[in-house]
């Protein structure tokens, strides 16, 4: 899995690309926290048009990065999300939970 | 389809796409669509996960085996692994909605596979999950 942060003022794209697992998602969600840490009040949009699988640990990653969205009051999207990917969060009946957008770009 | 396969593979999460390439090409060949076999390397790779974790609790230089076949009109995953006691078959279920980080995975294999049973065959720890076969394969 590789992570490329894009920084656009206050609002960041972290484009994500391979399978979100076990031994990945410790990686996104420290990309994700990093964020946070380093200013506040900003959008975070996580891009997974080039994920393909998540499994429980990358759906815990991402839970933890809204929650701490929630804490400091800022925005926390995902965009592109691919069939396996939104299936899992339908079957987590997280879905709706989560701010979604078709794209990265669409996000206001 | 008869044939069965067996991979022994060591306790370390870099190895778990591997076994999802496995499971995801062996759920294809017994005829489930891309979507059903996703789900089912998606139950897979939670097992495997709980084995890394909790049986072997983090070591990842351990081994355990995993076999796929079909029988009985079922796509039979077969896991055993010689680390503590830990049975999946038996915590608790999450309430699905709830926005906490943790513990989805038992959720979803429970969710995805028709079947999970877990036993101890000597010092080793048997999880076995079965997917009902589709009617066109059913054997």
């Amino acid at each position: 899995m590789d992570i490329n942060v894009k920084r656009e003022g206050k609002r960041s794209v972290v484009e994500v690309s391979g399978d979100i697992d076990l031994y990945t998602s410790p990686k996104l969600r420290e990309a994700v926290f990093e964020l946070f840490r380093q200013r506040a009040q900003e959008t975070v949009i996580v891009d997974l048009a080039d994920v393909h699988y998540v499994d429980s640990s990358g759906i815990a990653s991402l839970v933890e990065g809204l929650q701490e969205a929630k804490k400091i009051g800022a925005r926390f999207v995902l965009a592109g999300l691919n069939e396996a990917p939104r299936h899992v969060l339908e079957l987590t009946r997280l879905l709706t939970v989560f701010e979604t957008a078709d794209k990265a770009e669409d996000v206001a | 389809m008869a044939d069965a396969i067996e991979l022994t593979v060591v306790s370390h999460p870099r190895w778990l796409r591997l076994i999802r390439q496995a499971v995801l090409e062996y759920a294809r060949e017994s005829g489930f669509n891309a979507r059903d076999g996703n789900a089912i390397t998606l139950a897979v790779g939670e097992a495997v996960g709980n084995v890394i974790k909790h049986a072997y609790r983090g070591r990842t230089d351990q081994t355990f085996s995993l076999s796929c076949r079909t029988r009985g009109g079922f796509l039979e995953i077969e896991i055993r692994d010689g680390g503590s006691p830990f049975d999946p078959s038996g915590a608790p279920d999450l309430r699905p909605d709830e926005l906490r980080a943790g513990g989805r995975g038992l959720y979803l294999i429970k969710t995805i596979m028709d079947e999970i049973e877990y036993g101890r065959d000597g010092e080793e720890n048997v999880v076995s999950m079965r997917k009902r076969l589709v009617a066109s394969t059913a054997v």
